[in-house]
């Protein structure tokens, strides 16, 4: 880790402690949901000015966009089996064969576009946060080793039910109620646990059938083009 | 019949500073009169874009949903003096936590119903407007797999139906044959895609991607009609804020429930905010009318 990065990472989380510090203690206001947002869209922030000012090259960018768009045809062609979805297999495997940064572009992305075709709303935010951190960690976790097919598809289990999962259930209760108690938080992740379940099922299906082709196909361009090196 | 609405044909920025204050001014305090104003104005102008139709469609989950949430907040929420009853477990189910989830639930339906206006008329080319100059790269990503999406949709329609001709469409076999089919045609056009990308970057290069600032095409000007209207919005959610901030308008519902009454300040607050909400219908009708003088002259 360089120097840089660590002081970006500090400097989100101490700005987003003085958001939580001057929301509860100086305004004293209930605002959980804008608080969360304006930290969210915080935390995401230097992924993307770190994207940009590294210049990416034309060849990456199209790469990228490659990849998002099959995962959002992915959720539109599987519209018909709620929450049974390959997006987050595929922004893993995207992780996976190029790197942790990759993911993250592919799973915000594929967030705002989804949504573009679904509908924008209040989900949107954490959406992106959710589907890009698992990309991030797949990258960390995955790129530049070999990829055997038990951890992928165990990662890509856990990953959806922990950290998507349980994102996403926090941003419902957050939207929808302003009295945040550990037991209300505890009977929404409890009453969303079988859509979470499902969403994690099917990702582990995706993930066993499209790894192999899918690895093999985004290795073969990486070194057909020499790209993303 | 759905009207034929002005205010969408303003320019991006407004539009979208019109929903940006409006969202988040109605999920920053909740007071039943402000509330009250967001929800008639959001669900008014759900019925101008869409139609009462879809508007009633919509209404037809967001109710039961609202009901259901301010339920739950009351089930768990006890804090609150006026007791109503007691559950059998000995917690209190209280007036502030019914009365407060009530209005959490309107509020979350005021901004569901905000963003499906949002979702109307703040289309891809507008956000990718407003977005691209920030973030070439992000936004190139973003317009290049929004063109891909349906580009796939075609390929993989294309792609199915030739090998349905040979047996092994996604439609035919058994289960697992399908599926496997399925998951061919996938990577097939994946492979397409992949290759393509490489033709479509060189291609980009060589035509001078990247020795140049990128423009953007716009058919969007931004004119003294967009300034006039952004800066009304403004003011308007200045003086709500300043209301809001100075005490003016107020509401507590924990541990008893103080609403600010009737006054000058609350009520020019709740006329500043009626006058954000209601600008896309103020819009439109100032629209009608200008037309209707100008049919009459001729």
């Amino acid at each position: 880790m360089n120097k840089r990065r660590v002081t970006v990472a500090a400097a989100v989380l101490i700005l987003s402690a003085a958001i939580i510090i001057i929301e509860t203690y100086l305004w004293n206001s209930r605002k959980y949901y804008l608080t969360s947002v304006v930290i969210i869209l915080l935390a995401m922030l230097p992924f993307f000015v770190r994207f940009e000012r590294r210049r990416p090259q034309v060849r990456e960018i199209v790469l990228l966009a490659v990849m998002t768009a099959f995962a959002v045809a992915g959720r539109a062609a599987f519209y018909w089996a709620p929450q049974f979805k390959p997006v987050c297999a595929i922004v893993i495997l995207t992780a996976a064969a190029f790197n942790s940064e990759a993911g993250f572009m592919v799973g915000a992305a594929s967030g705002i576009i989804s949504n573009i075709f679904f509908g924008q709303g209040p989900w949107t935010p954490w959406q992106m946060l959710g589907f890009g951190l698992v990309g991030f960690i797949g990258g960390l976790l995955f790129y530049n080793r070999e990829v055997k097919t038990a951890p992928i598809v165990a990662y890509g289990f856990f990953s959806v039910l922990v950290i998507y999962g349980i994102l996403l259930d926090t941003a419902s209760l957050l939207m929808y109620s302003q009295s945040v108690t550990w037991k209300a938080l505890l009977s929404v992740y409890a009453s969303g646990f079988s859509f979470n379940l499902i969403h994690a099922l099917g990702t582990a299906v995706f993930l066993l059938l499209l790894k192999k082709p899918v690895l093999s196909k985004l290795g073969r361009i990486k070194t057909k083009y020499g790209m993303m090196d | 019949m759905i009207m034929k609405d002005a205010f969408s044909g303003l320019h991006p920025a407004v539009s979208f500073c019109f929903f940006a204050a409006v969202i988040t001014l109605t999920m920053l305090y909740m007071h039943p009169a402000l509330l009250a104003v967001s929800i008639i104005a959001s669900a008014s102008y759900v019925c101008i874009l869409k139609g009462a139709r879809h508007f009633l469609k919509t209404l037809l989950y967001l109710v039961p949903f609202a009901l259901l949430m301010s339920l739950i907040n009351a089930l768990f929420d006890h804090a609150g003096v006026t007791p109503l009853f007691y559950l059998s477990n000995g917690n209190a189910i209280t007036m502030e936590a019914l009365t407060f989830g009530f209005f959490a639930s309107l509020m979350f339906c005021a901004v569901m119903l905000w963003f499906a206006c949002f979702n109307v008329i703040m289309t891809s080319d507008k956000l990718l407007l407003l977005f691209g100059r920030l973030s070439p790269a992000v936004s190139l990503l973003i317009s290049m797999s929004l063109r891909f999406v349906p580009r796939f949709g075609q390929k993989i329609r294309s792609i199915d139906a030739a090998r349905t001709q040979i047996g092994m469409g996604s439609a035919q076999g058994g289960f697992f044959r399908r599926l496997k089919n399925s998951m061919s045609v996938l990577s097939v056009t994946l492979t397409w895609a992949l290759e393509s990308s490489v033709t479509a970057s060189n291609s980009m290069k060589s035509r001078g991607y990247g020795a140049a600032r990128r423009t953007s095409f716009s058919v969007y000007r931004f004119d003294a009609r967009d300034a006039l209207t952004l800066a009304a919005c403004f003011i308007a959610a200045g003086v709500t804020v300043a209301c809001i901030l100075s005490g003016g308008i107020y509401a507590r519902y924990y541990p008893s429930i103080i609403v600010s009454g009737f006054g000058a300040v609350p009520a020019f607050g709740t006329a500043a905010f009626s006058l954000l909400c209601f600008a896309p219908h103020l819009f439109d009708a100032k629209e009608a009318l200008v037309w209707r003088r100008l049919r009459s002259v001729i």
